[in-house]
């Protein structure tokens, strides 16, 4: 493992404890204790990270960000995985109309530019559950994985291994779920792993423009859309969660690139 | 050639009705009543409500919306704003000026920079420069592109009071004022929104030229330049950078999406009244004809900008077979 793999590991542990451990210990992000006095406050002993315009903890609105961003990382990235290894395993494993079909369904996905149609959802749909935009940012996410997995299993179709199960009278259907489908899951879990950078920053950016979850809920995107009003008097409010975003996207590539180097080491 | 070309283009077109359809679909199968979007927090009598449905024809089934929606794009025509009841055409007429200007800009500068600045990383990989710079491409590949803008409107509007933080022109700017003094108002403006939109898209083609001229530096021919005496400058030229830049042109196909979304934040960021700004501010509102016109017109012009990738790519690489 290279140090910017160990740095990846590190940084994922990091952005995971902060989502596991830091709710319990940080107190209620909502609790807005001196709401005249108490804002805007410099980090302090009291607010490691400081207090934002309603008196918030900082500190207390990041852990909690953190865990809303991995729960909704982690729906986002099983729905946009499992999705995108269906149509990439048919798109590339199945001949005849039927695998063509699919194949050009994904290149049609991937010719729409995933903000505009994330904007043209959350506009029809309006506020919505953290659960749900989860769903959505997997929904939106899927056709670059079916892309990756369609390149994997048509090079996978062409294996001696696969020839050999076909010689020997294996059903289309069996080859394909038992001699394709698992060559193509390293890669798949590589693609989602990287994904999880993109996933992170879209969440925040629709936070960012006040759109998607309710602007109440501690979201890293919601902390900046705030921070941008209070730049001057109090930029510690854009650092905390400019930073945890940096760290998370961060840890998801390197992550992403040591799982790479590990369980596809063929490939760039 | 020419077959091919009307062929992708053919491809191109295509692809941009097919994804209005979905859009408008979309729009339509999904949960969520367009109608709270027209009335806002306005208490209307079920009377009136019934009228505004009509009127608007948000109960219109998706055949009769799909059809309307392309009869009305053949002339022009992409609805009306629920929020500002005027055409979505004009809205975007008014702000695709803007947009074109910054996204223009943004690709000349990141291409032309981000090629120069890999190819001189691929010249000496191990310098401690170029490892550095490999360093902050990978920040400000991680950082998002509204968090740069944050950064620089807090450096240099903020604290040091240097340049505008926000819009196109200075409200303030004489009515009477001249041409200089309103161009010289104009690129204040633009430096921020220009210098977020380059940082945060640069770093791709920086990488990607930077890994294709680091495979031709080792190339023979390369190698047969520099013994004969070849100077430095025509070998990075002529001997890698040259047969290093089709991947590059590749990547412009995928790289659009990323100007798109850059173009939303960032236009979002410095209040610049473009069609990413506009995308933004709709979807807050729910102003959904908006949304969709906008949506349709980004599209468009990622399928124009992957088609003239590939016309190019196809121009720089004479060799290359029919697939």
């Amino acid at each position: 493992m290279s140090i910017r793999h160990r740095l990846g590991v590190v940084l994922a542990f990091t952005v995971m404890l902060l989502a596991i451990l830091g709710p319990l210990l940080t107190g209620d992000p909502t609790a807005q204790p001196d709401p005249v006095g108490g804002r805007l406050l410099a980090p302090s002993t009291a607010h490691w990270l400081g207090t934002d315009a309603f008196s918030r903890d900082v500190l207390s609105r990041l852990a909690h960000g953190a865990r809303l961003s991995l729960l909704i990382a982690a729906i986002a990235m099983t729905t946009a995985g499992s999705i995108g290894v269906l149509f990439g395993v048919v798109a590339g494993g199945v001949r005849g109309l039927f695998g063509w079909t699919t194949s050009r369904a994904i290149d049609i996905a991937l010719a729409l530019p995933r903000i505009v149609v994330l904007l043209v959802v959350v506009a029809a749909l309006g506020q919505i559950t953290p659960v749900e935009l989860g769903l959505v940012l997997g929904l939106t996410g899927w056709p670059s994985i079916a892309r990756l997995v369609r390149g994997e299993a048509l090079r996978l179709r062409e294996e001696t291994h696969v020839t050999a199960a076909v010689a020997l009278g294996a059903p289309p259907a069996r080859v394909i779920a038992r001699e394709i489908l698992p060559g193509t899951l390293p890669p798949a879990l590589v693609a989602a792993t990287l994904g999880v950078a993109d996933v992170v920053l879209l969440e925040a950016g629709l936070g960012f423009l006040g759109i998607g979850v309710s602007p109440q809920l501690p979201t890293w995107g919601s902390m900046i859309l705030q921070a941008q009003r209070h730049l001057a008097e109090a930029p510690w409010l854009l650092l905390a969660p400019g930073v945890a975003l940096v760290v998370a996207t961060a840890a998801a590539t390197l992550l992403g690139d040591a799982l790479r180097s590990r369980l596809a080491p063929g490939s760039r | 050639m020419s077959h091919w070309a009307v062929r992708r283009t053919a491809e191109a077109v295509a692809l941009t009705i097919l994804g209005a359809v979905l859009l408008v679909a979309l729009v339509h199968l999904l949960p969520g009543d367009p109608l709270n979007a027209i009335i806002g927090e306005r208490a209307l009598d079920p009377a009136t409500k019934a009228l505004l449905r009509e009127q608007w024809g948000v109960d219109h089934p998706l055949p009769v919306v799909l059809g309307d929606f392309m009869v009305g794009i053949t002339r022009g025509d992409l609805g009306i704003s629920y929020g500002e009841q005027r055409p979505v055409a004009t809205l975007l007429a008014e702000r695709l000026g803007p947009t074109l200007l910054l996204g223009s800009l943004t690709l000349l500068i990141t291409f032309t920079v981000g090629m120069a600045l890999g190819l001189w990383s691929a010249l000496r990989p191990r310098s401690r420069r170029a490892q550095l710079l490999g360093t902050l491409t990978l920040i400000t590949y991680t950082l998002p592109s509204f968090v740069i803008g944050l950064v620089l409107v807090w450096v240099f509007a903020v604290s040091w009071q240097w340049l505008p933080s926000a819009g196109l022109d200075d409200p303030l700017l004489p009515i009477d004022a001249t041409g200089g003094a309103v161009l010289l108002d104009r690129i204040r403006h633009l430096i921020l929104p220009l210098a977020t939109m380059v940082l945060a898209t640069i770093a791709v083609p920086i990488r990607q030229q930077r890994s294709a001229a680091l495979a031709t530096v080792a190339a023979p021919w390369v190698m047969a330049a520099r013994a004969r005496g070849v100077s430095p400058w025509r070998i990075a030229w002529q001997h890698v950078w040259r047969p290093a830049v089709t991947p590059v042109i590749t990547l412009l196909g995928l790289w659009l999406p990323l100007l798109v979304s850059g173009a939303v934040f960032v236009e979002y960021v410095f209040a610049w009244p473009g069609v990413g700004a506009l995308i933004a501010e709709a979807t807050g509102t729910r102003d959904i004809p908006v949304v969709i016109g906008a949506g349709v017109l980004l599209v468009a012009a990622v399928q124009l900008g992957s088609l003239i990738a590939d016309l190019l790519y196809r121009v720089a690489t004479p060799g290359t077979v029919e697939s």
